[in-house]
């Protein structure tokens, strides 16, 4: 059981390679970040794209829904590693200049940009359905009111459905941010310096973990804090449907 | 969902992850019966962790040390391992295990060996002890066949790739200390990151970029740095008796002609002598 | 001269293998207040919602204001023609949650008929105070009673200038004491020369306000006529009964 804590909660190192942990913390929350954003924005996109009424649009639903099914069923990781290994080459046969294919832009290395790729791309297609699930949940009524007053399904969705259906679906999409943000260490597989790989390269150094230990750490300073504003957020949205305000 | 519907499921639930559980404990992933015509006989007093097995720790692939698939792996640290057990009257059992927590594991007692295409070190030592020289390696530098690297002073801005916990990372990020190094934990990954132009250059085991340059496209090494290193098998701290019952078997097969024999079909040159006679003692 | 505000000729509508409305003929002059009376299932919310093209008639022809609303080809042009000249107030109310009693009724104002924000305020405050709520123009819905509610839905519709207005039981999700205020706005609209349709269960409101009754059960008006002729000295045998029934309350 010392072994346990020697190899793991060694305190001593943690604070020599504090400094070397916590850019790589830097390194995740910056991923996160930028990929969450992209992730909300483009999973409303594909929400709205699913939904679109009228048949001359069947196939942009069918094209969505079946680009959601696929990221939602492929593993993250391979989503990684499947584009950190063809982009170069997909870029090149397309004529796209290297600066496309092994993209160092803003001066963060191509692995981050892989990153950020791959996560937009597969949480988007979970906060599609978290988005859908919102929509749906607004009650009918409200777009035959909107309808009925003469707005186009378009501005039905963009003044009246969408701002409520966001709304009701923000403790999952913030369950899905945390979420992003613990899968933004898969990215260390292509050698990105996030923080589980600064924690293995300390590691590999000198042959004790406690560096990961140290990360874990850091990653819940984030996440608490983010679950307990989740968790007040529903209470609240709960205390209101008791008091028999909230909406119908 | 009725209290009694959900009781049904979650007694299914846990009934298959039991079964699960079961299955899994009577198999073993990772096997390599790399069978030798070893017995059992006279093998007590060698502490292995299964009786009449030596289990050994590998990352595999290494090219051409340790390489293929489970269980047929092939390469000379596999070869000269196995030839090492048979001389033990040991059968041997391969565990594929990531490099960068070989050691850690070894020292946990995961397994009786690594032989890994591995450096003797001082630091490796700190928690493992390794048996006597069995090659001696120089670091190398890989770039593609177009690249304007042409040494080691070039590095500086340039992005290198290493294998997670090998003795390349350490010895670029000391030598090139304005270098970008980018810490792969699969080697072939590196190597690969090379062709599609993600780092600029790989820094490894000569024998290891030499293979590459060989089996993928346009790479060639141009540099290579005498930093005298070693490889030799690892053994836990204590295993003494362990130890020098390889070390024994390891001269043995190197007096006999066997090594020999092995390092050219391997390596396509005769073995220098200086490792045919080097020894090595762990503090 | 009044001329047909509103005409329904052999209107169907069919929902799965259910046939809701079994051949509707309906007209609808200028001015009139018209109420439509009988038992649930009859199809008197498919007809309103069909008036105004949220549901779209399977067979027949509407015609608005001596435009063709039904024809086919001219869809989108229809939908516009139709929902800035129609307007609807619903049974649950569907006021906008996440908007002010004056946002609700400045929205559509603002969005669809590109009112500018003052503008559509001034409007808004207007006829908040028309329907008794001023003092709640920044209040949300929740915040609000049922009546109250169904207030701000009408005067949201009306922001629009409707030439017609569509009730849709307007009363019948509201307790008992809230009832009241609502159907006085729908008095005072009507005395106004407002042409209306009112699907309702209040007959005391029909014989005070309505001019003409339609009464409908399973998909046909089986009477129709000045609103004391029918109340009150109903023909047919379905009619009296539903009356009779209705009255008893």
């Amino acid at each position: 059981m010392d072994v346990v804590f020697e190899q793991y909660f060694d305190f001593g190192l943690m604070r020599d390679e504090f400094g070397f942990v916590l850019d790589g913390f830097w390194q995740t929350v910056q991923l996160s970040i930028i990929s969450g954003v992209l992730a909300l924005a483009w999973g409303l996109v594909l929400a709205l794209l699913r939904q679109l009424p009228g048949r001359g649009l069947a196939p942009v639903r069918g094209l969505t829904i079946a680009y959601i099914d696929l990221f939602r069923g492929v593993p993250l990781l391979l989503v990684v590693l499947i584009i950190s290994g063809s982009f170069p080459f997909v870029a090149e046969g397309l004529g796209l200049p290297q600066s496309i294919g092994i993209p160092q832009w803003f001066g963060k290395p191509d692995p981050f940009w892989y990153g950020t790729m791959a996560l937009t791309l597969t949480y988007g297609a979970y906060m599609a359905e978290v988005y859908r699930s919102g929509i749906e949940g607004v009650p009918g009524g409200q777009m035959e009111a909107a309808r009925a007053l003469g707005m186009s399904h378009g501005r039905a969705m963009r003044h009246v459905i969408v701002p409520q259906a966001v709304r009701r679906v923000i403790p999952p999409l913030l369950n899905d941010f945390i979420a992003l943000m613990k899968d933004t260490s898969l990215v260390g597989v292509i050698a990105l310096l996030e923080v589980v790989e600064a924690g293995r390269t300390v590691q590999a150094e000198t042959l004790n973990s406690s560096a990961l230990t140290l990360g874990a750490l850091m990653f819940l300073v984030v996440t608490l804090p983010l679950a307990r504003i989740v968790d007040r957020y529903i209470a609240r949205e709960q205390g209101r449907f008791q008091r028999g305000l909230a909406t119908a | 969902m009725t209290h009694g519907r959900l009781t049904t499921i979650l007694l299914a639930l846990a009934a298959s992850l039991l079964l699960a559980l079961g299955a899994a404990g009577c198999g073993d992933d990772d096997d390599d019966d790399g069978d030798n015509g070893g017995g059992g006989a006279d093998t007590t007093e060698l502490d292995t962790i299964r009786p009449g097995t030596l289990t050994v720790g590998s990352d595999i692939p290494y090219p051409p040390f340790e390489q293929g698939r489970a269980p047929d792996y092939d390469g000379f640290d596999i070869e000269l391992i196995n030839e090492i057990a048979s001389r033990l009257e040991l059968d041997v059992q391969i565990k594929d295990t990531p490099f960068d927590t070989i050691f850690r594991d070894l020292a946990q007692g995961k397994f009786d060996v690594v032989i890994s295409g591995s450096t003797i070190t001082d630091e490796r030592e700190r928690a493992v002890d390794f048996g006597d020289p069995y090659f001696l390696a120089e670091q190398s530098l890989l770039v593609q066949v177009d690249s304007d690297i042409q040494a080691i002073d070039d590095l500086p801005g340039q992005t290198v790739g290493v294998q997670k916990g090998t003795t390349g990372e350490a010895y670029v990020k000391e030598e090139a200390p304005d270098a970008t190094v980018r810490s792969y934990g699969d080697l072939d990954d590196a190597f690969n990151a090379l062709v599609a132009g993600q780092v600029d250059a790989v820094m490894f085991d000569l024998p290891g970029t030499q293979e590459a340059a060989r089996t993928k496209e346009g790479l060639e090494v141009r540099e290579s740095y005498d930093t005298g290193e070693e490889f030799g098998i690892a053994f836990q701290e204590d295993a003494d008796a362990l130890r020098e019952a390889v070390n024994g078997a390891l001269a043995e097969v190197k007096d006999d002609g066997t090594f020999a024999e092995l390092y050219t079909e391997w390596f396509k040159k005769d073995p220098p002598q200086e490792i045919l006679t080097a020894t090595h003692t762990p503090d | 001269m009044t001329e047909p505000m509103l005409e329904l000729h052999g209107v169907h509508k069919r929902f799965g293998t259910l046939e809701v409305l079994r051949g509707i003929d309906l007209t609808v002059l200028r001015g009139n207040v018209v109420c439509v009376i009988g038992p649930s299932g009859s199809g008197k919310s498919t007809l309103l919602r069909c008036i105004n093209l949220l549901e779209p008639p399977d067979e027949g022809r509407i015609v608005l204001e001596g435009k063709e609303i039904t024809a086919g080809s001219a869809r989108g042009e229809s939908l516009d023609f139709v929902r800035r000249r129609v307007g609807m107030v619903f049974q649950q109310f569907n006021l906008f949650p996440h908007k002010s009693a004056l946002e609700n009724v400045c929205l559509a104002q603002e969005k669809v008929l590109g009112r500018s924000r003052e503008e559509a305020a001034k409007k808004g405050r207007e006829l908040l105070g028309r329907v008794g709520l001023s003092d709640k123009a920044s209040e949300y819905p929740e915040r609000l009673s049922g009546g109250q509610q169904q207030r701000v839905a009408i005067a949201r519709a009306l922001a629009m200038d409707p030439h017609v207005m569509l009730f849709d039981e307007v009363t019948s999700a509201l307790d008992p004491e809230l009832i009241k205020e609502v159907l006085d706005v729908l008095r005072e609209l009507a005395a106004e020369g407002m042409t209306m349709v009112v699907v309702t269960h209040e007959i005391g409101f029909a014989r005070d306000v309505a001019n003409y009754v339609v009464f409908m059960d399973e998909g046909v008006i089986v009477e129709e006529g000045p609103v004391r002729r029918v109340i009150d000295a109903p023909r047919e045998e379905r009619t009296k009964r539903f009356l009779g029934l209705v009255l008893q309350r």
